[in-house]
This record gives C-alpha cells, sequence and structure tokens, in this order.
C-alpha cells in the first residue's frame, strides 16, 4: 500500500500548482487523479479536456496562464458532450484518434442545463470519458440549488427556511440506463477509496465508448465545512452510504466499496453546515432514503452481477 | 455506398444546391438536425456521405449542440458545415456569438423562415436578421445557383479572416423551387478552394497542450473584441475579390457585397435583398427611371459600396422582409444611417412577412410612395396595405 502511495505521489501531475481553486477543493483533488490516471493508463495516448462554463473556467488560470498539462476546449454551459464529440470526430479525421478525449464538467451542466447533450452523447455511444464533477450545487456562481443537490441542503436557493425538496438526481443509473459500456462512482475518503477511484479511472482508459465517471467533490465554501476536513467528509460521505462507490460495467452493477460497518448518515450530515438545519426527523428521512437506495444497487447487483466475472481491475 | 454528385447543368432545389456546394468544397465535419424548410440539406448530404471513411456526419439533439460540435471540430483544424433554419438559428444564438469572437470559419447555410409565435414555416427573413450583430459574415441569396457559388466563396472568405460565414436563402421561395444550376466540376472547386490550412497556433492540437478561450484581463478581451471587428473590415473588400475571382475562373458572374441593375442615373433607387430583389427585376421592363440595389453581403454592412450606388438617386426605398419592433426594419435603419440626406430619409417598407407574397404591385406601392415624398420624418417603417 505504502509503495502504491509513493508511485501516486511521484507521478507526474497534470493539474500544475499556482491553480486558483479554493483551499480544501475536493475536485482540485479529483481532476488530477482522473487525468493522472488516465495518462498513467495510456500513456502513450495525449488528452484533451472539455470543460464547460464552471469554477474550473477560472481555475485553470486568467490567460495567457494555464494550470493544466493538457489542452483544454472551453465550452458555453450547455454543450460540453457536443464539443467532445466534436473534437473526437475531427482527430479522427487527422489521424490522432487515438487521442482521449475527457470532458470535466460540473453537476449544473450534467444534471440540468446540459443533461440532453449528454444523454445524446451517451446514446450515440461517442468515445469519450464524460466526468461529472458532482459538488451537488451551482458553486461557481455562490452556491445555488442543482438537480444534484441533496435532499434537505441549504444552497442560497434553498436557503433553510425553504429547504430543497425532492431528491438528489440518481445521474449515474440514468447513465447506465442508456446501455453504455461503463458507468461509476468515485469519491477519495480514504487510501482505499482512492485505490477504488484509481482502478475505476484505469477501467474507463481502457474500455472504449461512452464512460461516464460520477465523482464527489466536496466543496468547502458550499458545503460549509472547514478546509481541512475534505477528505473526512468525503470518506463519511461513502461510510454512510450517502455516496455509495458502485460501478456498472458492460451492463453489469457491482457494489465497489462495502463500509464494514456503516456509520449513521447523521454523521455525514453533522459535520456540514448545509445541513445545520434539519430536525431529527429531517435526518431520519434522509436515513431511510439512503438506505433504501442501497437495497436498491444491493438488489441491482444481484440481478446482473452473477453470470458475470467482474473485472479485476476495479478490485478493491 | 454513398449517392452520386449531379454534374454540369443540372436541375437542383436551393437546398440541393447547397448540399452539393457543400461535398464539392469537401467539408469533412457535418453536424445535422433537422428543420423545416432546410432538413433536405443534411437528409443530401447524408446519402451523398454515407459509408466515407474520410467525413464524419453526426446527428446531434439540437442546434445549440450542432453548432458547438462544428465549432469544437472546426478548433481542431476540419472544414465544418451545419444548416439550419428559424427557431434552429435562434435556439444556437450562444454559439452563434461565440463563433465569431473565437474565430472559426464555419461556413452554415441558413434557410430563411419566420418564427414563432405564431407558428409558421413560410419565408421571411426575421431569423437571420435578428443574429445580424453576432459578428457572422452574411450573404442573401436570390437563385438556387446563387446559393452554390456562395456557399464555394463562403470558405474561402471564412478561412482567410478567420470569420464564421452564414449563407442565407428564403425557404420555399428558393429552398423547394427547382431551378437550372450548373455544378462546377470537382477540379474547378479544389482550385479555388485550397485545403484549410489555419495558422498553426490557432489549432487545437493534443500534441501542444495549450489552453482556448480562457478567462483574460478586462483589456485583453477588449482587445480579442477588436480583433473581430477588424476581421469584419477586412472582409469588406474580401467579399468582392473572392467574387471576381470566381467569376473569372467559373465564367460567370458573381455578386460581390451588391448586385445592380437599370439605370445607374436614375431619380428612385430601390434597395432589396434575398428574392425580392428578383421579383424587382420585372419593374425594369416598364420603368427607366429606377435602380435596383440587391444587398447580398449584408454584414459586413457594404456602406461605402451602397453611398457610391445610391449617390445620383434622390429617392431611395427600402424593402425590409423582417421586421424590428420599435424601429426602422434592419436593411431600412442600415440605410438611413448613411449619408447625405437624401439616403438617410429613405423611405422603408417592411412585408412579405409569413411569406406574404411581394408581387411587382406591391414594389409599385413602394416605389409610388417613395417618388410621393414617401417616409420623411417617420420613426417607423411603414407596411404595405392589406390587398397591395
Amino acid at each position: 500500500m505504502a509503495e502504491w502511495l509513493e508511485e501516486i505521489v511521484a507521478e507526474e501531475k497534470l493539474l500544475h500548482p499556482g491553480h486558483a481553486a479554493c483551499a480544501g477543493c475536493g475536485p482540485a483533488i479529483n481532476v488530477r487523479h482522473v487525468l493522472d490516471g488516465l495518462a498513467a493508463a495510456r500513456p502513450e495516448s495525449r488528452i484533451v479536456l472539455v470543460v464547460p462554463a464552471s469554477c474550473w473556467t477560472i481555475i485553470a488560470g486568467i490567460w495567457p496562464v494555464n494550470a493544466f498539462g493538457v489542452s483544454v476546449h472551453l465550452t458555453p454551459f450547455a454543450s460540453a458532450a457536443a464539443e467532445a464529440s466534436g473534437i473526437k470526430s475531427a482527430l479522427r479525421l487527422r489521424g490522432q484518434g487515438d487521442t482521449q478525449v475527457v470532458v470535466w464538467a460540473g453537476d449544473g451542466s450534467t444534471c440540468d442545463i446540459g443533461l440532453s447533450g449528454v444523454s445524446a452523447a451517451a446514446e450515440r455511444d461517442e468515445d469519450l470519458v464524460y466526468v461529472l464533477n458532482d459538488n451537488e450545487a451551482y458553486m461557481n456562481t455562490g452556491v445555488q440549488k442543482s438537480g444534484a443537490t441533496p435532499e434537505g441542503a441549504w444552497t442560497t436557493t434553498t436557503p433553510a427556511t425553504a429547504p430543497r425538496a425532492g431528491q438528489k438526481k440518481d445521474i449515474a443509473r440514468i447513465m447506465a440506463a442508456h446501455g453504455i459500456p461503463y458507468v461509476a462512482t468515485l469519491a477519495p475518503g480514504s487510501v482505499p477509496m482512492l485505490r477504488d477511484f484509481r482502478a475505476k479511472v484505469a477501467r474507463a482508459a481502457e474500455v472504449r465508448g461512452f464512460r461516464f465517471l460520477h465523482v464527489l467533490g466536496a466543496c468547502p465554501p458550499g458545503w460549509r465545512y472547514p478546509t481541512d476536513q475534505t477528505v473526512e467528509v468525503t470518506r463519511l460521505a461513502v461510510e454512510s452510504r450517502a455516496f455509495p462507490l458502485v460501478a456498472c460495467d458492460d451492463g453489469a452493477w457491482r457494489i465497489t466499496y462495502r463500509p464494514k460497518r456503516p456509520v449513521p448518515v447523521r454523521e455525514y450530515l453533522e459535520a456540514q453546515g448545509r445541513f445545520g438545519h434539519l430536525s431529527p426527523d429531517d435526518v431520519e428521512a434522509f436515513q431511510s432514503h439512503v438506505d433504501e437506495r442501497w437495497r436498491q444497487l444491493v438488489a441491482l447487483e444481484g440481478q446482473t452481477s452473477c453470470s458475470e466475472t467482474p473485472p479485476s481491475t476495479i478490485s478493491v | 455506398m454513398s449517392a452520386v454528385l449531379a454534374q454540369g447543368r443540372t436541375v437542383l432545389t436551393a437546398n440541393e444546391a447547397a448540399a452539393h456546394a457543400v461535398m464539392l468544397a469537401r467539408a469533412r465535419a457535418i453536424g445535422c438536425y433537422p428543420i423545416t424548410p432546410q432538413t433536405i440539406i443534411v437528409e443530401r448530404l447524408a446519402d451523398l456521405t454515407a459509408g466515407r471513411d474520410d467525413v464524419e456526419f453526426t446527428n446531434l439533439e439540437s442546434e445549440h449542440a450542432m453548432f458547438g460540435y462544428v465549432i469544437a471540430a472546426a478548433r481542431v483544424g476540419v472544414r465544418t458545415f451545419t444548416a439550419t433554419s428559424s427557431q434552429g438559428l435562434l435556439y444556437a444564438h450562444e454559439q452563434l456569438q461565440r463563433a465569431s469572437r473565437e474565430r472559426v470559419p464555419l461556413v452554415a447555410v441558413n434557410v430563411n423562415r419566420s418564427i414563432f409565435a405564431p407558428w409558421s414555416i413560410e419565408p421571411d427573413l426575421s431569423d437571420s436578421m435578428s443574429q445580424r450583430d453576432t459578428g457572422w459574415i452574411q450573404l442573401y441569396c436570390a437563385s438556387a445557383q446563387e446559393v452554390l457559388d456562395s456557399v464555394l466563396c463562403a470558405y474561402r472568405i471564412a478561412e482567410t479572416v478567420l470569420l464564421p460565414v452564414m449563407v442565407c436563402a428564403e425557404g420555399f421561395l428558393l429552398s423547394h423551387t427547382s431551378e437550372l444550376v450548373d455544378v462546377p466540376g470537382q477540379d474547378m472547386v479544389d482550385a479555388f478552394l485550397p485545403e484549410l490550412r489555419p495558422p498553426e497556433e490557432w489549432v487545437l492540437d493534443p500534441e501542444r497542450p495549450r489552453t482556448f478561450s480562457a478567462l483574460p484581463e478586462a483589456r485583453d478581451y477588449d482587445a480579442f473584441q477588436r480583433r473581430v471587428a477588424d476581421a469584419m473590415d477586412d472582409a469588406v473588400s474580401l467579399i468582392e475579390d473572392v467574387a471576381s475571382e470566381f467569376g473569372s475562373r467559373f465564367g460567370r458572374h458573381k455578386a460581390g457585397a451588391l448586385a445592380i441593375a437599370g439605370n445607374p442615373d436614375a431619380d428612385t433607387a430601390l434597395v432589396t435583398i434575398g428574392t425580392i430583389g428578383e421579383t424587382a427585376l420585372e419593374l425594369l421592363e416598364e420603368d427607366d427611371d429606377l435602380l435596383l440595389v440587391r444587398v447580398h453581403a449584408y454584414r459586413p454592412f457594404p456602406a461605402a459600396q451602397l453611398s457610391a450606388a445610391l449617390a445620383r438617386a434622390s429617392h431611395v426605398a427600402v424593402v425590409d422582409r423582417a421586421p424590428a419592433f420599435g424601429a426602422f426594419g434592419p436593411l431600412g435603419s442600415d440605410v438611413r444611417s448613411l449619408g447625405p440626406a437624401h439616403i438617410g430619409a429613405a423611405t422603408n417598407v417592411v412585408c412579405g412577412l409569413g411569406g406574404t407574397e411581394v408581387t411587382p404591385r406591391t414594389l409599385r406601392w413602394v416605389l409610388e410612395t417613395a417618388r410621393s415624398g414617401g417616409a420623411d420624418g417617420d420613426v417607423a417603417p411603414l407596411y404595405v396595405p392589406e390587398g397591395v
């Protein structure tokens, strides 16, 4: 384990120091592991990153400075998937079809304004790695509710006096329903979880067609927790099963990380100010929704995975 | 197995002529989304490119996505094409603004159709006129031949100044009307239109990592916009040069910014755009005190050429096929912005909306109105009375 970690620390980083992310930015950790993982899995191929309007139009740097070690194509909010398809088409025509074209898009872009584009690119089975950088609200504009905001969460447009009604959109299952070759959820809350994360990135690099990675990106200003707690909050999201780590590989679902002793969801919620106004009844309702979704995932795994051999690369 | 391109003199609709031009231009990434009356263009291109591995033909899920697709493909250095109409063009507005600011040499055909509400699929120019300030060069056509020729010229223009070009053709009047069209040979087109070679530093190349269109400081943002304006200025003379080169290579006249007919010393001038300019030609048979000016290149606006053409007329009438609510029609305001005073007082008439017929009789009414003092002092255009 220590040796593996040393390798990870030593590798060349494709997100350079000096970027403009906030202190404690979860997605800044995540994008580096996505890019470095894809590069390590296919060292012979280049990467083009497609980024719609988001925090990352700023984090990338003020022109002409650039924090990324790969080409970055910036797009309007709703068209990242279509533009990634255009880049892939053109690279094929120019004999550079081996390039890994990667979308790095937020939850507003993916679950709301750009969903038709993500769905269409998936349905066309475009040869792309689409990464949903899910920080569960419109963070770049100052924390507004998106389709990926969890129930009850405070945002500036769902204030504590009128909290978010309805459930977080289950985007991983929506994408899997397209019959695409690979869907996975990722969150690096511990070393074993990081291993799971990197194994899924490696698997995504290996598969061809539309691959969808749903990455949980903890956000200190948006979720209202101290900047040194990003990894811990991420860990609690997974250990409480609020954000289960799963993969759907060629139609076969698998829970790739099973918390040995699941922590109550209350602990995850209490670690963040955005849930501070929830009553014990609200927390109980949240817990029951988490439990129900876990039961559904266990059932999916039972239905689809028995006859399949799970790929060894994503074993934890 | 792909369908075969017609050659030589043949009968085509403007939609088919556009598809032929795109194939002759060797566009390699084509984005498709249906909308009446444009759809036949992309249907023909689907047939003509079927089974070819040197063309990527992609069905997108919206016009916004479609323009995003071709913009991205062009950034990698590939010649692209797309086509739309009406609501589709409006839906893509965000991408239209961005394409010019990012200096993407796209060519798109807009088959002009009125816009909702209420619903209509009939022609007027409201769709593309509402996009006139997006930084696209706009060429308005009056025949299927002019559509074919303009698409070929559009690639030359776009790729020289690095700005997108929109070739506009009225729905049904052109898109679905069969005409005799001369389809040039591939060799001639290849000689006129070399392979796309954008500046290397502009191309998104995975081997040379860099970020495009990143957030700049305010003064740099300002400088980028000025370069777009400068490129538009450069396009004014380029459009004339490309048209004249086209004329000598292909052996037929190609309009530059303006198509001028009639008596250059006439007292009355009629300024039109699109197929109304073809209808106006009939008036010359009965009226020898008439100068006809059809605006082909509407953006960049050919101010100097128009001022020169209208210098000798004492009555100027401008016919718009699109409203600009609360102001003169788009072409009317632009013409009235020119000096001297007789042009500034031009009579502006808006007609032909939603496919309403514009006949020689309509245009006679326009001329009578202009000759009798017209709209001097008015702050809004005239609408043609019912029955005219």
